[in-house]
């Protein structure tokens, strides 16, 4: 096998390498070569980020804000977000999956073990208004995303 | 553990984490931004509430604290005219408070 042959091979499977990291939802900046890859796959086996259908991880803004910009992902059409330490197991927790491609429709809350349809008037906390941008439907600052606080959100494919 | 800084087009910092997306940081980094964050936002809640004035706030965050607490006077109201419930405004009228 010639020089060049094993160089294309090499190659090759450094660029197949790369894109299975994108699959498993691992960034990988532009120009990345083969000694990029071992803190690629760290960062895969640190946790955090997930891939295939979902991604997750966490966001704390900086001000209290209406609506948030997912930071990942921008091909999930579904999301969750929960407040970090709030027990879920209590009616009014702050979690909810919304359908970030239908804006105000087909939002699930969910409360302790029960996952609930809710409709566009309901009293779900965060909606999607499209895209990757989710939004407290109400004008009430104590809905809005709270400067400090940690949300874990869940970006998924439906 | 990835850590983030997510900017504003602007460039301004709106938000940390951990995971996917926005410019990686560090992890001191990430706690260093998160402390900031933090403590800010107990200053923008304690110059609201009138537990200190602005002098108590560092001097390079006077400006963003006091923007902050304007903004939310304007969103909500002084602190001073918020609601407050049945039983508290019947504990006022009783002499049981203030």
């Amino acid at each position: 096998m010639s020089v060049q042959t094993q160089i294309d091979r090499i190659s090759g499977a450094v660029s197949a390498a790369l894109a299975a990291l994108e699959e498993k939802g691992v960034e990988v900046p532009a120009g990345t070569k083969v000694d990029g890859l071992a803190a690629l796959i760290a960062a895969i086996e640190a946790g955090g980020g997930g891939g295939g259908d979902f991604l997750y991880g966490t966001i704390t803004p900086t001000e209290t804000t209406r609506y948030i910009d997912a930071p990942a992902d921008y091909e999930r059409n579904m999301a969750a977000f929960v407040e970090v330490g709030m027990d879920i197991e209590s009616v009014g927790a702050k979690c909810c999956i919304s359908d970030h491609n239908k804006n105000l429709e087909n939002r699930f809350m969910y409360y302790g073990t029960q996952l609930k349809y809710t409709t566009a008037d309901n009293s779900t906390v965060f909606n999607s208004i499209g895209g990757t941008r989710f939004l407290s439907p109400s004008s009430d600052n104590n809905s809005y995303f709270q400067a400090g606080k940690t949300y874990m959100y869940v970006l998924f494919k439906a | 553990m990835r850590y983030y800084a997510q900017y504003h087009e602007s460039g301004k910092l709106i938000a940390i984490g951990t995971g996917n997306g926005g410019t990686e940081i560090t992890e001191e980094e990430y706690n260093r931004l998160l402390t900031e964050i933090r403590t800010k936002a107990t200053l923008v809640d304690s110059l609201y509430n009138g537990e200190i004035t602005i002098d108590s706030v560092p001097a390079q965050w006077q400006d963003e604290i006091q923007r902050r607490v304007d903004e939310r006077i304007a969103a909500e109201g002084e602190a001073a005219e918020q609601d407050i419930s049945a039983e508290e405004a019947l504990e006022i009228i009783l002499g049981g408070a203030v």
